[in-house]
């Protein structure tokens, strides 16, 4: 009789354990912990940094790029973002050092949302900047190396948006910020941020920016993704900014900032493997001469699980002599091969 | 003969043999499909019916006893911490008719997501796929989804057999004390 009841102990004990299991796996938007980690080697064929990329900028040299950590979670009307990097990429290349000890927050997201209705959220904290087509994460980016509209744009704006779902198909964004990249403002003028968005077809998605303020000077910014096909897909950027000598909330001076056009041709060759190009157009005005960049960059995703491999040759070709070759002497063209590891959790 | 069928119950239940499985229809599109007969009334079913789909701010209606309603679950990785694989869509249908009811739960779509540029996680919308897709892959991943559907699936049965079983009490008026003459 002891066996019956120590086997119906057993079953009943197997059977407590199943149902914890699968409580578990019923438990709604828990608190989600996800991230990334990145690291590069990079050759210049000059023998020295010579790209202005804004990261994967150390020649000859296995380097680090960052420890990501994002905590978020969603309940009910509710939601947060916490975004922290460590390492160059996640610091000093891609924030601004906040504190008097030179020290970075290492905040890249921090912020709260509500659903105020259902066709509007608002939003108040450190965001990503809306502005552009690349990203600072390197699981957003298919290229390793940066384009010069991201170097130059903002990285991040801190400040209050509301996004309104206008239909399926359209949604308008308007924030209030502070200047481009900084935890706090000192100044007393905002700049004013606006997005318009519209999704004509699954896999679509175009994104007309513009953000303005009298020391932050304006851009206005077009960025699309175009899946053309299940294997071909478009990207597309374009933008323009420029700055005032005098403070305006509208800055249109022809004499400063940038003008530039970037496309992201891509195909997938395998469920693993994608190829992809970057052609950039990119021009630095100045009061006498305007410089222009064109650069290549191919690049290669080779996923296996959550590892992405990226082998990527780059080339750079300027209309004054802005690079230097392997005799130290200035030329107009410039080289590099990078091969970087993405992990993604 | 007892002690057979004790051990062939710990057996199942140790390796999870009772856990239901995905089932197809014609086309070989997964569903979930259920007659059932009741004791209770026509319009005590119609009546049960809407209680339980409406609630639902996404699509329901009700024609000739027909409801139906969109659902979701969110698939998650579970390695360091949890994070979102993808979403799954799928349609509950509910029809009344005479003093049976019955449920179809089917047109499961997947839909993968990926972070934002905010830290946010989102649908890739042009990657929707079948849910019978993904299961045919020989994937760890999937086979753990797997467990999470079926018993989503199951609680979602498990309430619909609660919720039409549920018989309307009328709701008795308390009685007031009465000083009877007759004492």
């Amino acid at each position: 009789m002891k066996k019956y009841y120590t086997l119906l102990l057993m079953a009943t004990f197997f059977s407590f354990i199943e149902l914890n299991a699968q409580d578990d796996t019923e438990e709604e938007n828990p608190l989600t912990i996800s991230g990334s980690v990145d690291t590069y080697y990079k050759y210049d064929f000059s023998g020295d940094e010579n790209i202005g990329t804004s990261f994967a900028s150390e020649h000859n040299s296995f380097s680090i790029g960052m420890l990501n950590l994002i905590a978020s979670q969603e309940i009910g009307k509710a939601a947060f973002v916490g975004d922290i990097s460590f390492g160059p990429r996640g610091q000093s290349q891609s924030l601004l050092n906040a504190g008097a000890d030179d020290n970075s927050f290492h905040i890249q997201n921090l912020y709260v949302a509500y659903q105020l209705s259902e066709k509007v959220t608002v939003t108040g904290g450190y965001m990503g900047t809306f502005v552009g087509y690349e990203v600072i994460s390197p699981t957003g980016n298919f290229n390793y190396s940066t384009s010069y509209l991201f170097t130059n744009g903002p990285f991040q704006n801190a400040g209050l948006k509301f996004d309104f779902a206008l239909s399926d198909k359209v949604g308008l964004m308007v924030g209030l910020f502070n200047d481009w990249n900084e935890y706090q403002d000192f100044s007393s003028s905002k700049d004013v941020g606006i997005q318009l968005s519209f999704s004509p077809a699954d896999g679509m998605d175009i994104y007309l920016n513009m953000i303005t303020g009298e020391n932050s000077g304006t851009e206005f910014d077009l960025t699309a993704g175009l899946q053309l096909s299940e294997s071909f897909y478009l990207g597309v950027n374009a933008a323009t900014y420029g700055a005032n000598e005098e403070a305006k909330l509208f800055n249109t001076a022809d004499d400063t900032g940038f003008v530039g056009v970037a496309l992201y041709p891509q195909i997938s060759i395998s469920e693993s493997t994608s190829l992809g190009l970057r052609y950039e157009n990119f021009t630095a005005r100045g009061t006498e001469d305007d410089l222009n960049i064109n650069a290549f960059t191919f690049s290669g995703n080779i996923s296996a699980g959550p590892l992405t491999f990226i082998p990527e040759l780059r080339y750079d070709s300027a209309s004054e002599d802005i690079f230097t070759d392997s005799d130290n002497e200035l030329t107009g063209g410039a080289f590099q091969f990078v091969a970087a590891a993405v992990y993604s959790f | 003969m007892r002690f057979g069928l004790l051990i062939m119950a710990v057996f199942f239940d140790l390796f999870g043999l009772k856990q239901s499985e995905f089932k197809y229809d014609e086309n070989g599109h997964i569903l979930f499909y259920e007659v059932i007969e009741s004791e209770l009334s026509h319009a005590q079913l119609i009546d049960n019916a809407q209680k339980l789909m409406l609630p639902s701010k996404k699509m329901s209606n009700n024609r000739n006893g027909h409801f139906e309603k969109a659902s979701s679950i969110r698939l998650y990785r579970k390695s360091l911490g949890k994070s979102p694989h993808g979403e799954l869509d799928f349609s509950i249908m509910l029809e009344v008719k005479d003093n049976r009811y019955r449920y179809i739960i089917k047109d499961f779509v997947f839909y993968p997501m990926k972070r934002n540029r905010y830290g946010k996680f989102e649908r890739i919308k042009h990657k929707a796929s079948l849910l019978k897709e993904k299961v045919a892959e020989p994937d760890k991943l999937w086979t753990q989804h797997k467990n999470t559907i079926l018993t989503k699936v199951d609680k979602v049965i498990e309430n619909i057999k609660r919720e039409m079983a549920v018989i309307k009490h009328e709701e008795s008026k308390p009685e007031g004390i009465k000083i009877n003459d007759d004492w």
